[in-house]
Parts: structure tokens; C-alpha cells; sequence
């Protein structure tokens, strides 16, 4: 026989609270404010090492240059 | 994120993280549909609080999203299994974060004992949401031990890492939930004339 915090488990599991009203908008709302914030900063990342890449690589440009018209 | 499309023709859950992993928004959606209602019980059952929850439920729902291509279909039932297991790290999480654990030195009331339940099937007739009500109602530490052991059978070890207490203080602190909640049971049972 199951004891009571057995049938209590039983009753919790899977059980389904309903939403306040306007919750999938609240969601949608978060998860986009969620992503963009993610693109934001994908981009700053990807500006962040890019510039210093392509600057180190037209300095390393120069200095081949500079070194064949020695 | 329509829901039209998925609810003439149902999918599996197989293929609805399959579809989700691909960021087809029309499974999200009909992930949302599906599961969001018990994620918020879940949630609530750890907070308490049903803003708390809700923010909880909506973290937990992103981050599903996000990573469900790690997620390995095993039969019925292991999608929501994910799903709560994902719900119950990030409240246990935000809970610490929120220092809301650091009571556990000073958890020392309600020593003693508390009778059982008269009878199972008066437990079985109290309303659900009555009962998460009374879990919701315990202390933090205690409502997370409960819930943690009795409801979502985690050991006394993976709890003592969890929330940074020992296998002796989760094992103590569950008699302490245990008996609270006969206690709220009884009373409840009492006053409905049960």
C-alpha cells in the first residue's frame, strides 16, 4: 500500500497549473528581448575580434612590403 | 509562432524536439502549448511564489529551447523528464543565487512527532493545488529537501551538492518537511471535517 507522500507524488507528478492570462505574450516578449540581446552580442564578439584581426593582418602586409622594397 | 498547423495534425515529442532543435517556431510554440503549465507547477512547487514561478517557467522554457538539440529522445515520458529536470536546476539555482538557503543553520523548529495521515484516501481527496499550496508553504530549505527527495527522487548526496549542505543535515531537514506537511495535512483534514 502506498504511504501518503507516495500518493501525494503520484498526484503532483505531471499536474498542469493554469497560466495567468497573458503568459505567452509575457513569453514571446522575453524570449525575443532574449534573443536579440543574444544577436547583439554575437556581433560585438564578432567585431571584437574581427577589427583586430584584419588590423593585424594589413600590419603584417605592410611590414612585407616594407621589408621587399629594402 | 503559430499554433494552428500543429493542432490539427499532433506530433510526437520525438518530433517536436526534433522540429524544435531545426527553430521551426510553429514546434517552440506547440512546446509551449504542451508543457509550459506543468513547468510552472514545478517551478512553483520550488518558489512558492507564483511570479517567481512564472519568471522561472519562462527562463526554463528559452533555455529548453536553446539547447534541446542535446536532448535524447527515450521512449514516452522522457521529454517532460528533460523538460523538469531543466525547471528544477535553474529554481534550485535562482534560489541559492538568491541566498534564500542560508537559513539552513537556524532550521532547527518543529522537532518531535507528528502523526500520520489518518486515512490515504482523505490525503487522496484534497484538491492538488491545495496540496502545492501546503508545499508551497514550507520554508525554503524545507520545501526544496521535499520536493527534491519525495517528488522528484534526487539521493541525499546529489541534494547535499546541490544546496551546499550536508547528507546528515538533508536527511534531517526532509523529517522536519515531512512532519510540517503531516501537520498541514491534518489540520486541513480537520477543518474539512474529514
Amino acid at each position: 500500500m502506498k504511504d501518503w507522500e507516495d500518493r501525494i507524488k503520484d498526484r503532483l507528478d505531471g499536474y498542469e497549473m493554469k497560466l495567468p492570462a497573458s503568459d505567452r505574450d509575457a513569453f514571446l516578449n522575453r524570449k525575443a528581448t532574449r534573443e536579440r540581446y543574444a544577436r547583439r552580442r554575437r556581433n560585438i564578439l564578432s567585431l571584437a575580434v574581427g577589427i583586430p584581426a584584419a588590423l593585424a593582418i594589413l600590419c603584417a602586409i605592410f611590414f612585407f612590403v616594407y621589408l621587399l622594397s629594402r | 509562432m503559430g499554433e494552428k498547423g500543429m493542432k490539427e495534425n499532433p506530433v510526437s515529442d520525438s518530433e517536436l524536439a526534433l522540429r524544435c532543435a531545426r527553430k521551426d517556431s510553429e514546434a517552440q510554440s506547440e512546446l509551449y502549448t504542451r508543457y509550459a503549465g506543468r513547468l510552472y507547477a514545478v517551478c512553483f512547487r520550488y518558489t512558492g511564489d507564483r511570479d517567481d514561478a512564472q519568471d522561472l517557467m519562462h527562463d526554463a522554457m528559452i533555455k529548453a529551447m536553446e539547447s534541446i538539440g542535446s536532448f535524447r529522445y527515450n521512449g514516452e515520458g522522457s521529454l517532460y523528464a528533460w523538460l523538469r529536470r531543466l525547471a528544477v536546476n535553474i529554481s534550485i539555482d535562482r534560489l541559492r543565487e538568491l541566498g534564500r538557503y542560508q537559513t539552513v543553520s537556524l532550521d532547527s523548529t518543529m522537532e518531535g512527532t507528528v502523526p500520520e495521515p489518518q486515512d490515504d484516501d482523505d490525503v487522496d481527496a484534497i484538491p492538488v493545488q491545495v496540496m502545492l499550496d501546503m508545499i508551497a508553504s514550507l520554508p525554503d530549505v524545507r520545501r526544496t529537501v521535499f520536493n527534491m527527495y519525495c517528488i522528484d527522487g534526487f539521493s541525499h548526496k546529489e541534494i547535499a551538492d546541490a544546496i551546499h549542505i550536508t547528507e546528515k543535515g538533508s536527511a534531517s531537514i526532509l523529517a522536519k518537511s515531512r512532519a510540517q506537511l503531516k501537520n498541514a495535512i491534518n489540520e486541513y483534514l480537520k477543518r474539512t471535517g474529514r
